[in-house]
């Protein structure tokens, strides 16, 4: 078998080490005020559950209300967290494909800072009842003005670093980063033009809402996940990916598929009647960069089980691309129109969202962020049972979610669809679910709380010093990294540092 | 060896730290990033069959809802062509959506009201010797002697909201089934400002009972008030209660 | 230093084209904007021109057939005039006092 892995020799050693180290603020900051921001949206989001079925629950409390509470959970989830790990990743792995240094980490800190403070404005804001009522664009108006500029302060100088690349290969995570970098403007800032500036018909805002909704998913959260993993799975495994041919083909099928997804959650209103059909193939022809990617990264770790069981880095990437073929084939199956007219206003599509947001981009995210975060502080990882706790709690947090979700969605609709009850009995089919929703919700809710503490630790630079990575097994005499000893970053003026590994 | 180990107990903190070699040992093994492969891309494996046949079924069923769309980029086409509503399931029979029984009692009395209007108007204030039906003490008081009069009519004095008329009303009853009565007293006691309590069907039956058997011929108030003063037997129900709006029976719903 | 793709000029150069890329979608916007926002005449504004003129005419009338002074005179002042009035004492009963 040809020699498709070798070791680093010294400038590759050092080239890393530079990267990372110039992008150790930025890229830090924007994982723990991500991962707050994600303990903040869980937490929001077990509220916002509770209301469903219980909604008596915090009612003192004005800022509680369901509409509210659930805009805010939502809100913070992508904008605080998914935007945030999007953009640490972002940088960070383009940074390394590209094999460049970060020149303006100054900048890129000022863009994270504005952004936060946008998402705070626009949270804060919505929590006190001036939500704009968008799907998923619930900040006001302004705030916008706010996390556009961020954006290109933060995102701008990938795009510079790819122009200025090494000349040769462009990796495969490139392409998705790439996708990613120039498609989140676009979709941001046409939805927000014709939803809040143009004053056009309504209708057409509230179509442009829909499909804003949905590309936000499939092209800026879906094509950094894929990044992550595309870099991820070849790297911890030790093999190639499995075909570039399929990574090509996967990757424009998402290219093509992508946009046209979103109009399918207005089937039924006075819109051109063909967009909502349209949004619905598109959604079911999601399964195909679903089931292409998935069998590439599948089979490329195919065979290393080892690796994934080992590796929390990997292990998380994986169940994220479980996830992401799930997704796929439920979405499939989800909307032909027998069953969107069954799931269209039920719980359902919450079940979808979630899915999408926490399985599919959160699980990769957190994959990238136990990877990342070794490198650029220089500590290992303090806890393998933090890990281990945040891995299942989450993944059996998000299983039940979406279980009860689309199968509580399910039963809710048919007692839509039976039309001479009253909306109540129907909505009230789903409740059990809803308590089902609502624990899950707290599981996750501890999972986050295991990972932001484990996080701010390493950013306190608590980590282990040690020339051993924190794996999940543990580890036994023979690793194939040697016996574990510990790493003396400063050294003295003694002398140079020692390490007891050899 | 050992004040080494013990003087690298903090060695964030030690003063004789030499930067230049600090640096230098981010070059060290054991570091996370020493620990990195690099990765040739070598993938040329075909993509499978079974892979592309999976992709063909997904092809295919969003070809087929697609398909269900019409024509492509229509934008002028707001509904499909020859959409008609589907059948309610279950058969053929409808089922109008049930309202709540003060709000149908309202709806039907109102029409009925019609014939009413010609001389106690359309506000009920009456006028021009006719008494008016808004904060009138026999519209809002006893259900028995309001469903004499509209049955029967009242001649003679009769005083109504402090004021005295003498006149003449003549017999209402003709045409009134028991749903009609329930609905026009009901519309009665609850317009114009008044706050009683409706008046069902059953109370209505009673009452066309009641009429039947003191026979023909307009009342008088000393009759009225003899006979009739007291409220129609039957059960009072919540105003929210859900009635079939064609027949005007309590609809119970088929789950609980 | 030889001439790799990194330098200063590369850099300015994809900066600018990276921003003016990002600058085309909203440009793209403001210029499709004509084609999707085109002014309907719907049967509701066709209808409604009619019904706001006939709306304006009763309007006139009604402001005209008003006459607030009439109205101050004869109603409201002659009111006015009535409450001020002292009561009477005969009318009034005043509690403890000597029948």
């Amino acid at each position: 078998m040809a020699d498709t892995t070798q070791s680093p020799d010294q400038i590759d050693i050092e080239l890393r080490s530079s990267i990372d180290r110039s992008l150790r603020h930025p890229v830090m900051f924007f994982f723990t005020s991500g991962a707050v921001w994600l303990a903040i949206g869980v937490l929001l989001g077990l509220i916002a559950s509770a209301k469903k079925h219980m909604p008596e629950f915090l009612s003192g409390c004005g800022c509680f209300e369901a509409g509210k509470v659930d805009a805010a959970h939502m809100n913070a989830l992508i904008y605080g967290w998914g935007a945030q790990a999007a953009f640490g990743v972002i940088i960070w792995l383009m940074a390394r494909l590209s094999r460049k240094e970060c020149r303006s980490s100054g900048v890129i800190l000022l863009g994270g800072h504005l952004w936060n403070l946008g998402v705070m404005i626009g949270v804060g804001l919505i929590l006190a009842g001036k939500g704009s009522g968008v799907p998923w664009m619930e900040f006001p108006a302004f705030v916008w003005l706010l996390l556009i500029p961020s954006y290109i302060m933060i995102l701008i100088w990938s795009l510079v670093q790819f122009q200025i690349r090494d000349a040769g290969h462009v990796y495969i995570s490139q392409w998705y980063l790439l996708a990613a970098i120039l498609w989140f403007p676009w979709i941001a800032i046409t939805s927000v033009l014709f939803v809040y500036h143009f004053e056009g018909h309504p209708l057409m805002a509230t179509a442009i809402a829909a499909w804003f909704k949905s590309a936000l998913f499939l092209l800026f959260f879906l094509p950094t996940a894929l990044a992550s993993a595309y870099y991820l799975a070849p790297k911890v495994s030790g093999r190639p990916v499995y075909s570039y041919s399929l990574a090509i083909f996967g990757f424009w099928a998402l290219a093509v598929i992508g946009p046209w997804a979103g109009m399918q959650k207005l089937a039924g209103a006075p819109i051109p009647q063909f967009l909502p059909y349209v949004g619905a193939a598109a959604m079911i022809l999601i399964a195909l960069p679903a089931v292409l990617v998935g069998a590439n990264i599948i089979n490329t770790i195919r065979g290393n089980g080892e690796a994934v069981a080992q590796s929390p880095s990997l292990r998380f990437t994986i169940a994220g691309v479980i996830s992401f073929i799930l997704f796929g084939v439920l979405s499939a199956v989800l909307h032909t129109a027998s069953s969107l007219k069954i799931t269209q206003f039920s719980y359902t599509g919450y079940g979808l969202d979630i899915l999408t947001l926490y399985g599919v981009f959160s699980f990769c995210a957190f994959g990238a962020i136990y990877f990342i975060v070794p490198r650029i502080t220089r500590r290992e990882w303090l806890s393998r049972r933090f890990i281990s706790w945040h891995f299942f709690l989450s993944l059996y947090g998000i299983s039940a979610i979406v279980c009860c979700a689309i199968v509580g969605g399910y039963f809710q609709g048919e007692g839509i669809e039976a039309w001479n009850q009253s909306f109540l009995e129907a909505a009230s089919r789903a409740g059990s679910y809803g308590w089902g929703v609502t624990l899950a919700w707290f599981f996750i809710l501890i999972s986050n709380l295991f990972f932001c503490l484990h996080l701010l630790l390493m950013w306190a630079r608590l980590g282990r010093r040690s020339s051993h990575p924190t794996l999940l097994k543990a580890s036994h005499a023979e690793s194939p990294h040697g016996p574990e000893g510990e790493v003396d970053n400063y050294g003295t003026a003694n002398g140079p540092a020692e390490t007891s590994a050899h | 060896m050992a004040d080494q180990n013990s003087s690298n107990t903090r060695p964030d903190l030690d003063e004789s730290i030499n930067v230049a070699d600090a640096h230098a040992s981010l070059k060290e093994e054991g570091n996370a990033v020493a620990r990195e492969k690099i990765i040739r891309e070598n993938g040329l494996e075909a993509i499978p069959i079974w892979l592309i046949i999976l992709c063909g079924v997904f092809v295919l069923i969003g070809g087929s809802v697609l398909g269900k769309g019409g024509n492509f980029l229509a934008y002028k086409e707001l509904t499909k062509s020859g959409y008609l509503r589907a059948e309610p399931p279950g058969g053929g029979e409808v089922i109008l959506a049930p309202i709540p029984i003060l709000e149908a009692y309202r709806k039907e009395g109102a029409k009925l009201y019609s014939k009413c209007a010609g001389c106690h108007q359309s506000n009920g204030q009456g006028g021009n010797g006719i008494p008016p039906l808004a904060g009138s003490e026999w519209v809002t008081g006893n259900t028995q002697q309001l469903s004499q009069i509209i049955i029967h009519g009242v001649k003679g004095p009769i005083s109504v909201a402090g004021v005295a008329y003498n006149g003449n009303m003549p017999a209402m009853g003709d045409g009134l089934g028991k749903k009609e009565l329930a609905a026009l007293m009901t519309f009665i006691r609850t317009e114009w400002g008044n706050q009683s309590s409706l008046v069902t069907v059953e109370m209505a039956e009673e009452a066309l009972k009641i009429a039947q058997k003191s026979g023909p011929g307009q009342k008088d108030v000393a009759e009225l008030k003899k006979d009739h003063d007291k409220m129609l037997p039957g059960k009072l129900v919540p105003d929210d209660t859900l009635l079939d709006p064609e027949t005007f029976e309590i609809f119970a719903s088929e789950t609980k | 230093m030889d001439h790799t793709r990194d330098n200063p000029l590369k850099r300015f150069s994809a900066f600018w084209i990276a921003l003016l890329m990002i600058g085309l979608f909203g440009i793209a916007c403001i210029i499709l904007r004509p084609l999707t926002h085109a002014r309907q005449e719907t049967a509701y504004m066709i209808k409604g021109e009619e019904r706001l003129q006939i709306r304006d005419t009763i309007d006139r009338a009604q402001k005209a057939a008003l006459e607030a002074k009439k109205i101050d005179d004869e109603a409201v002042s002659s009111f006015a005039k009535t409450l001020n009035k002292a009561p009477s004492a005969g009318a009034m009963a005043v509690p403890g006092a000597a029948k």
